[in-house]
């Protein structure tokens, strides 16, 4: 067989130590997987770490699905026309692949509990096959066949549930899968379940998270309908589309998730909650005493999630949130940098929002384009300039801005839009 | 020995319209694929297939609409919908607009192949 041959000449030229090879990348592999918390990202990078270690016409990751009740194919790679696409197809309990590798038959197979399509002709041929399992493997092989794989390989976690399956395509060069492949994408899927259980925990431990902060903020609404609410809503939005375009450019949220960061400034208000209502709700200015009693609310607010030990940085971006770049503002008057990363772009959108939506302590609302003037005006004194322009640059992408917003262009180096870990 | 079967298959996303037409043309079938509603109306004029595989959300006019227009041209197409969307009140909908098959991504492929058999059928037992 000429294929065989010549593919074994290809191998040794690119690596004269098979095993050795294969053994590294699992390390590197295993190193790198289990930090990774975002199941999609996670299941690209396996897609990518086997289509890098072997050449595949396609490969695709089977995952349960638990509010689909069934295993969808999440992520997959490969030649055009072969590649199952990602998201299209989902199999049930009663499929047969699925059926065979739950019930764990497989070790009949190939020692590995990994099956190539070869393996299941062999076995057949071996005589003593019952008449049900010679069905099962007859339909498995004829799946196989459907879905252009050469070989499955289960993930399983604690020991017994399947979580998913590798689907693996033709190998390019023509030859067969060798038995340390199958051994290795075995140790890969046993460490690609471990990374993605810890990351499917993970997410859910964001939900009650998040569950919790949307439980705070409809106290919010509670104790201010009138604005704090869709406030905070329209402050959300903009903020996430800040930090979008923050992360696109480099900046990296020091030690905080991207989605509890723009959570926190979701709660940044909180502390009005102490403050009286009569405060809150009174029509023309303040006096000197009721100042003080409003410039409470960040360190109010902030208390509640000083609390919670790893909140440290959502307690800071609502104790923060009414500093001002040049330090003049409130609580403890810092300046610039020292300002929190989330608490610089808290103000700034708060304030937008303030100058284009009515108050109770300022009636009159800027235009659009008069609060843009507003903050441009501000930069260095309350904002930090480089955020004003992030921000205007946002308004001009969701057409809030007349003239499109073009004369802002940004093209500064983000680095230093980093702040020092903050401790309050 | 009968004509092969024609199919045209309609989605936005040409990895899906690549698959499902590698898959049917292994099964003998004759394939044609789109990738929106305006080119799927233009080849559906133009070739006449006997079986569309449609999806729902697209650029340009949706499948909704191409099904509206394929309706015009011919009044009782065979068309299967693969949506992602999975509400009760859009299949309801499509029903009234005439549509008996319907499936939600990601999809059994079983299904959608029984579909298309369940559609050749038909047509051939009407030669
Ligand atoms: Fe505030
Ligand atoms: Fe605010």
């Amino acid at each position: 067989m000429p294929s065989r041959k010549s593919s074994q000449n290809v191998r040794s030229k690119k690596n004269n130590l098979p095993f050795g090879g294969y053994k590294r990348s699992l390390e590197l592999a295993t190193a790198g997987m289990v930090e990774i918390l975002d199941i999609e990202r996670l299941v690209r990078l396996i897609v990518y770490m086997i289509v890098k270690k072997v050449r595949l016409t396609h490969v695709g990751i089977l995952l349960y699905n638990d509010a689909k009740k069934s295993y969808v194919l999440t992520s997959s790679k490969g030649k055009k026309g072969s590649v199952i696409p990602k998201e299209y197809i989902r199999m049930e309990n009663d499929d047969v692949i699925i059926k065979f590798f739950a019930e764990r038959t497989n070790y009949l197979i190939n020692r590995s509990g990994a099956i190539r399509k070869e393996d299941l002709l062999k076995y057949l041929k071996k005589g003593t096959v019952n008449n049900s399992l010679r069905d099962c493997i007859g339909q498995l092989r004829a799946e196989m066949e459907d879905y252009d794989v050469d070989a499955l390989v289960p993930g399983y976690f604690q020991t017994k549930n399947l979580l998913g399956i590798l689907f693996l395509g033709k190998k390019s060069n023509g030859s067969r899968f060798q038995q340390e492949e199958l051994d290795f994408f075995m140790a890969l899927a046993r460490t690609a379940v471990m990374a993605i259980r810890n990351a499917q925990l993970y997410k859910n431990i964001q939900k009650i998270f998040y569950g919790i902060i949307k439980a705070m903020s409809l106290s919010i609404e509670k104790f201010d309908p009138d604005f704090t609410r869709p406030h905070m809503d329209r402050m959300f939005d903009m903020a996430a589309s800040m930090v979008v375009k923050l992360e696109r450019r480099g900046v990296v949220f020091p030690d905080i998730p991207k989605e509890l960061f723009i959570s926190s400034i979701f709660l940044h208000d909180i502390g009005k909650q102490y403050t009286p209502k009569e405060i809150l709700y009174k029509e023309g200015p303040l006096t000197q005493g009721e100042w003080a009693i409003l410039k409470k609310h960040p360190v109010d607010g902030a208390e509640i999630f000083e609390q919670i030990d790893g909140l440290e940085e959502v307690a800071a971006i609502i104790r923060y949130h009414q500093e001002k770049f040049d330090g003049s503002g409130y609580p403890e008057g810092l300046k610039g940098y020292k300002i929190p990363l989330g608490a610089r772009i808290a103000t700034i959108v708060d304030s937008f929002d303030a100058m284009t939506h009515s108050r109770p302590y300022r009636k009159a609302p800027f235009s659009i384009e008069d609060a843009v003037a507003e903050l441009i005006k501000n930069k260095n004194k309350q904002f930090d300039p480089d955020l004003v322009d992030v921000f205007v640059e946002v308004l001009a992408e969701k057409g809030m801005l007349k003239d499109g917003g073009g004369s802002s262009k940004v093209g500064h180096i983000f680095n230093k839009l980093l702040s020092p870990r903050t401790v309050a | 020995m009968p004509e092969k079967i024609k199919l045209l298959v309609v989605d936005d996303e040409e990895l899906i319209c690549n698959y499902v037409e590698q898959r049917f043309k292994k099964k003998g079938f004759d394939v044609l694929f789109a990738l929106s509603g305006e080119e799927a109306l233009v080849i559906f004029e133009k070739e006449r297939p006997d079986i569309v595989i449609l999806d729902i959300m697209m650029q340009g006019i949706n499948g909704i609409e191409t099904f509206k227009r394929i309706k015009k041209i011919c009044p009782n197409p065979k068309v299967i919908i693969v949506s992602a969307l999975d509400n009760n009140e859009q299949i309801e909908y499509l029903k009234t607009l005439g549509v008996s098959s319907y499936l939600t991504k990601p999809i059994l492929l079983k299904d959608l192949d029984n579909l298309v058999v369940k559609f050749a059928d038909e047509i051939n037992s009407k030669i």
